[in-house]
């Protein structure tokens, strides 16, 4: 018998299942299934989301047939099928419900569109459909754009384990974490975001997106990479416009039958993707921000990368955890950058700052807000009173106006993001890293600082 | 036997025969399930049945089937837009193919190539795909369900709304 695993490629989603059943007076159905998720060697899952007849028929009689089909060579695999059981808790059941959840939210239809159940079959045989598909014509060949084997991964997670292992600050851990998983697994466009005071996320590092994803925010339980953060548990898509266009059919046919669906959420990022994943960075049970990557190149996401990217990404998650721990200790400083240079005066900026949702605008133009836009506002205030320039992580920490937690406040993530804004809005002021737990502001520019209660 | 179903109403006439991927469901009197897909669909004129083209090389155990116990499922789907029927009813015949049932599956076969290019499947596997010789298989329809995925699946139609 042909190994349930080896068809690994046909339970992506990238060509649904069609699964026949039949009821005790035997009538057949005949229906597509949206999600095929392989268990073991001789059992899987299929996702129910709607109770109809398929699920009538499978509690008359257990017998069922699945046709599935490879979506890089359309080749179709018979298998048969025992209905066992259904399950609507446990750990089976939130690994299918996450992902419909991830569908459901991107087409607003979070609560709405959910997994009912999922229904665990044994296998009783599979066999390739011969002669689905007519074999390539002479000289024709099909071209199989697989990822490369085992050397691939394991010089992957040797690659980004250096990366992570040798970071000095938590930047370059993030941007070289993401950096290597491009040069070795493809993955071009890459972001990590970090927890906001537990109901968002925001963009701390990107990779292949430009500037343009930096600060980038999506609420927790929001999209895919929300529900990620909100179930701490993967999230692997295959075929993204199909899954979409899938849940905006059914979101038309509630829209038709007058029950209330939300707002659509635009997918952000990459508008062509059609690989997208989403991993939890977590210690312990705690969430300390998300992995998202995501290519046009379908089938980019094979089953092992998911195994090695949750070790990964264990790794990058201690590597944030380490560099959280560390950064305060002055004692064991890294090497004094060299003061920055001040650069001449050309131009004034003006800042203003809003104290109603504590948001900063540069020159009329959003820059920053919440608790990096607090110290960016902290230490502008400093520089215009006192002309200080030198800061530390622990009188900021000490700021009470700042509201960081008390514990684990993820103060060195919030001053990339204001860095890394900075940069790109107003590179005349700037954060600069002088040793572990210290910076300097170096101005460029007059200051013209205003403060309103809002805009 | 006659068709307890009125007969298909235009639009849907024109969608079972436009191109939908077409997907058969039959079983045994053990309660043997089984499915293939379907190359090619031509509704009756007076539209009370319809004929549905089943490669031989693939619909052994369905033929099977329907010899033993003469019911049948045929759902058809229309891909981009997932807006889908299911048709049930009582085959009254098999028969091979003809040379009208080639020409209407090798239409067919060019029609679903397109709509499985619009979802990323490359047009020269589709354009393979088995489909001759084959079978006619002539069904009764006994009765049409929306099937489009959301909260009006295996509702029976026609639906109130009117939409599939």
């Amino acid at each position: 018998m042909i190994r349930l695993d080896a068809l690994d490629q046909c339970f992506h989603g990238i060509v649904p299942g069609v699964l026949a059943t039949c009821d005790r007076e035997a009538i057949p159905n005949v229906s597509y299934i949206s999600q095929v998720h392989l268990i073991d060697e001789q059992h899987l899952a299929l996702s129910c989301q709607f109770f109809n007849k398929t699920r009538q028929n499978l509690d008359e009689n257990p017998l069922a047939t699945l046709e599935l089909y490879d979506p890089l060579t359309f080749e179709a695999y018979r298998l048969r099928l025992r209905f066992l059981r259904s399950e609507s808790t446990g750990p089976l059941f939130d690994s299918m419900a996450v992902r419909i959840l991830a569908i459901a939210s991107h087409t607003g239809m979070a609560g709405v569109f959910k997994l009912r159940s999922a229904d665990v079959f044994e296998v009783l045989s599979i066999e390739q459909r011969e002669g689905y598909i007519e074999p390539p014509a002479a000289g024709e060949r099909l071209v199989r754009s697989l990822p490369n084997g085992p050397l691939t991964e394991l010089r992957g997670l040797q690659l980004v384990s250096e990366r992570v292992a040798r970071a000095s600050d938590l930047d370059s851990l993030l941007t070289g974490a993401l950096a290597a998983l491009d040069e070795v697994f493809g993955f071009t466009h890459g972001m990590i975001m970090m927890p906001e005071h537990g109901k968002k996320l925001v963009t701390v590092a990107s990779h292949g997106y430009g500037d343009a994803a930096i600060g980038a925010e999506v609420g927790c339980g929001e999209g895919m990479i929300g529900n990620v953060a909100d179930t701490k548990r993967l999230v692997r898509i295959a075929s993204a416009s199909a899954e979409l266009r899938y849940g905006r059919a059914i979101r038309e046919q509630y829209a038709h039958t007058g029950s209330g669906v939300g707002a659509e959420i635009p997918l952000p990022r990459l508008a062509d993707a059609e690989s997208q994943m989403a991993i939890p960075l977590l210690v312990q049970d705690r969430l300390v921000g998300v992995l998202a990557l995501e290519c046009r190149s379908r089938l980019n996401f094979e089953q092992w990368h998911e195994a090695f990217l949750q070790v990964l990404a264990n790794q990058i998650a201690s590597g944030i955890e380490r560099m959280a721990e560390r950064e305060d200790d002055g004692a064991m400083s890294l090497p004094a950058a060299a003061p920055p240079k001040r650069v001449p005066a050309a131009r004034t900026l003006n800042f203003t700052y809003y104290r109603n949702d504590d948001c900063v605008f540069v020159d009329g133009e959003y820059l920053i807000r919440n608790v990096p836009g607090k110290i960016l506002w902290k230490v502008l205030r400093a520089y215009e009173a006192e002309k200080r320039t030198d800061f530390s992580n622990r009188e900021l920490r000490l700021d009470p106006t700042l509201g960081l937690p008390p514990i684990k406040d993820n103060l060195e993530s919030r001053l990339i993001l204001l860095r890394k804004r900075l940069e790109q809005k107003c590179p005349d002021v700037r954060l600069v890293p002088t040793r572990r737990g210290r910076f300097s502001l170096c101005i460029g520019c007059e200051l013209e600082l205003v403060e309103r209660e809002t805009a | 036997m006659s068709a307890s179903y009125p007969p298909l109403p235009p639009e849907l006439v024109t969608f079972a025969e436009g191109g939908v991927s077409i997907l058969v469901g039959t079983c045994n009197r053990e309660l043997v399930p089984d499915c293939v897909r379907g190359m090619g669909v031509r509704v009756w004129p007076g539209a009370s049945g319809l004929t549905v083209l089943l490669p031989a090389a693939t619909a052994a155990a369905s033929i099977a089937n329907v010899r033993d116990n003469p019911r049948l499922a045929v759902t058809l789907s229309h891909i981009p837009s997932h807006r889908t029927i299911q048709v049930k009813g009582k085959v009254i015949a098999v028969r091979d193919g003809d040379d009208a049932d080639r020409e209407l599956a090798t239409r067919y076969r060019e029609k679903l190539a397109d709509d499985l290019a619009f979802v990323g499947q490359p047009a020269a596997n589709t354009l393979r795909l088995g489909i001759w010789p084959c079978h006619a298989v002539d069904l009764e329809i006994e009765v049409v369900f929306a099937q489009t995925p959301g909260p009006v699946a295996g509702v029976k139609m026609p639906l109130q709304t009117g939409r599939l």
